[in-house]
């Protein structure tokens, strides 16, 4: 690949951007980035390092590394604000948490709806009072200026959605989109879209002979897991906040869109309007996958509550899952040895 | 002849095949895993009376599987262990292995095949190092547990799953004088109760094959037994099961 996203270094890009610009921290796929792009303020979703030091004197031992090792992140590099969003208590709770524990000039917390169809009204007033909370910080963002800012996200979520078509055809590892998924949620709309487009063009095709897989889960921070699932299977589709939760477009150029948007991503947080279960088997058809993997973090609430729920549904229609468990540390020999016996079972 | 290697946290094993075991080998797994194997290798065609040339192929399995240098290829337990204790008593749909870094539950088909797998987690309680940590606080050999847990008149409840923390408790007993065989009791209902717990993710069929080095002890097996409320088998050499598995695999392919 000789594509310059595919070498991007993203600590170096956003070492040059600080000098230039604001810089917010968010942590979650309901974060409006948009409402921050028309602010010209940069949105970076944060992913920290598994050296866990300090957040542990701030954290109980049952909080998710995620939580850690952005609490770590903060603590250790502030940027100059963060945006939290009220998916889960630990996200919740760690809001409170990173307010007087890291130094910064904006601080707020967006609470969303349990279900979020039922309360577009609701969320559809809770980005304005976010907009007119980073206004205060910015300067007024016009509503031209907003349409203009969600119009350089959704071209690049179009994008973003023809890289996952290469990717069904088995065209692209999951590493490299993942790797373009964490560029996107670190740079410039603008400057993301340029890069995919010219990386689009370039990319090679691949020819994978291995199972077919549906990862599911949160996060992917390292991509350590990736790589090892992909010696043994071909990740055909994700259900991840870094992977196809980021895709769905905005439909109505407003904070309404933007509001109407959230009901279309999957996540076990937020009730939507249809199961998740009957929505993962349709993929796995739409797919072809010959079997599901669960990438959870360990004391993740959402994720796990919901995972037996998840696991029996698959189970009834005949589709084995493997569920494996990410901890602060990695363990790539103990997730090899699953993730390789998991292909086995399903080459028979 | 067909030749399988499986190199535990623990013990490193090898079986020889054709036709049927022709021998099996158990030695300690060292720090370098190349020389456990060569070792093993030398060990176990010298017990066979065979040249090396006479092996047609070799599969490797278990956590050291990607060091052994003659194997042909690599294979997990998983599907090792499903293989062999398929080929001793093609009756078994559910095996339970206990080794010494961890331990599994695999469901299988009439075919043998896997239908479905769970490991246990990080923590070492529930497998063989547990035992290993026990007997060295109860100064008793390893291998003198299970006859003296049979012994037990008195129920100790081990209430801790962290191997290191089990240890104190195991400690505390012995300061309030109570007796050696029923600490031992403890200990196995609790490596009992907590493989229980990760077998009950997948569906418990009989028949019900134990394997792994911890299968040779008998009260460890008597606990289990008593949790599962089922009958289990153990084959006559149970540590060998994977290496077995691997053998049959290198002929197959």
């Amino acid at each position: 690949m000789k594509a310059a996203l595919s070498t991007l270094d993203l600590q170096n890009y956003l070492g040059q951007k600080k000098k230039i610009m604001k810089i917010f921290a968010h942590f979650c796929s309901f974060t409006p980035e948009e409402i921050l792009h028309a602010a010209g303020i940069l949105p970076v979703r944060i992913f920290g390092s598994h050296v866990i030091e300090k957040a542990s004197a701030h954290l109980q031992s049952y909080c998710c590394s995620y939580a850690k090792r952005v609490l770590e992140e903060g603590l250790t590099r502030p940027l100059d604000g963060s945006v939290f969003v009220h998916s889960c208590d630990t996200m919740q709770r760690l809001s409170d948490i990173w307010g007087y524990s890291v130094k910064e000039e904006f601080h707020e917390t967006l609470v969303l709806p349990v279900v979020i169809g039922a309360g577009i009204e609701y969320l559809t007033k809770e980005l304005d009072r976010f907009r007119k909370r980073v206004e205060v910080f910015s300067g007024e963002i016009s509503d031209n200026t907003l349409k203009e800012s969600i119009s350089i996200y959704n071209e690049n979520r179009k994008l973003l959605q023809k890289l996952y078509e290469r990717r069904k055809k088995g065209h692209i590892s999951a590493v490299v989109v993942d790797k373009v998924m964490k560029a996107t949620m670190t740079m410039l709309k603008q400057e993301h879209t340029a890069l995919l487009e010219e990386f689009l063009e370039e990319v090679d095709p691949r020819e994978y002979s291995h199972p077919r897989l549906i990862l599911l889960g949160s996060v992917t921070v390292d991509p350590y897991v990736l790589e090892i699932i992909e010696e043994y299977g071909q990740i055909s589709y994700d259900d991840l906040c870094t992977g196809s939760r980021y895709l769905p477009l905005v439909e109505e150029l407003s904070l309404r869109g933007i509001a109407q948007r959230y009901q279309s991503m999957w996540c076990p947080c937020r009730a939507v309007s249809v199961p998740r279960g009957p929505h993962i088997l349709d993929k796995i058809k739409e797919y072809e996958a010959d079997g599901v993997v669960l990438l959870l973090h360990k004391f993740c609430e959402p994720h796990l509550f919901e995972a037996v729920s998840i696991k029996n549904t698959l189970r009834e229609n005949g589709y084995p899952c493997l569920q494996l468990e990410l901890e602060d540390q990695p363990s790539p020999e103990q997730i090899r040895t699953r993730v390789q016996a998991f292909c086995e079972m399903l080459e028979g | 002849m067909w030749c399988g290697i499986d190199i535990g946290a623990a013990t490193a094993k090898l079986v020889l095949f054709e036709n049927m075991v022709v021998s099996s080998t158990v030695i300690p797994s060292g720090f370098d895993t190349v020389k456990t194997a060569e070792e093993l290798m030398e060990r176990g065609v010298e017990k066979a009376g065979i040249h090396r040339r006479d092996i047609r192929g070799i599969v490797a399995t278990g956590y050291g599987r990607n060091m052994v240098p003659m194997a042909d290829r690599t294979v997990t337990e998983i599907t090792c262990h499903a293989r062999g204790a398929h080929y001793l008593d093609s009756q078994v749909r559910t095996i339970i292995d206990i080794g010494g870094q961890d331990s599994k539950a695999i469901s299988l088909d009439a075919s043998g095949k896997v239908k479905d797998f769970v490991m246990n987690d990080r923590c070492a309680a529930g497998t063989g190092r547990f035992l290993e940590v026990m007997a060295r606080a109860l100064e008793v050999e390893l291998d003198e547990l299970g006859d003296l847990s049979l012994r037990c008149r008195e129920n100790v409840t081990i209430s801790s799953t962290c191997t290191v923390f089990a240890e104190s408790e195991v400690i505390s007993y012995k300061n309030q004088g109570k007796k050696k065989e029923d600490i031992i009791a403890g200990v196995h209902e609790a490596i009992a109760s907590r493989v229980l717990a990760m077998v009950h993710q997948i569906p418990i069929k009989e028949k019900i094959m134990v394997t792994g080095g911890v299968a040779l002890n008998a009260g460890m097996i008597h606990a289990l037994e008593r949790k599962v409320e089922k009958e289990v088998e153990i084959p006559e050499d149970p540590q060998v099961v994977g290496a077995l598995g691997a053998a049959l695999l290198a002929k197959e392919s």
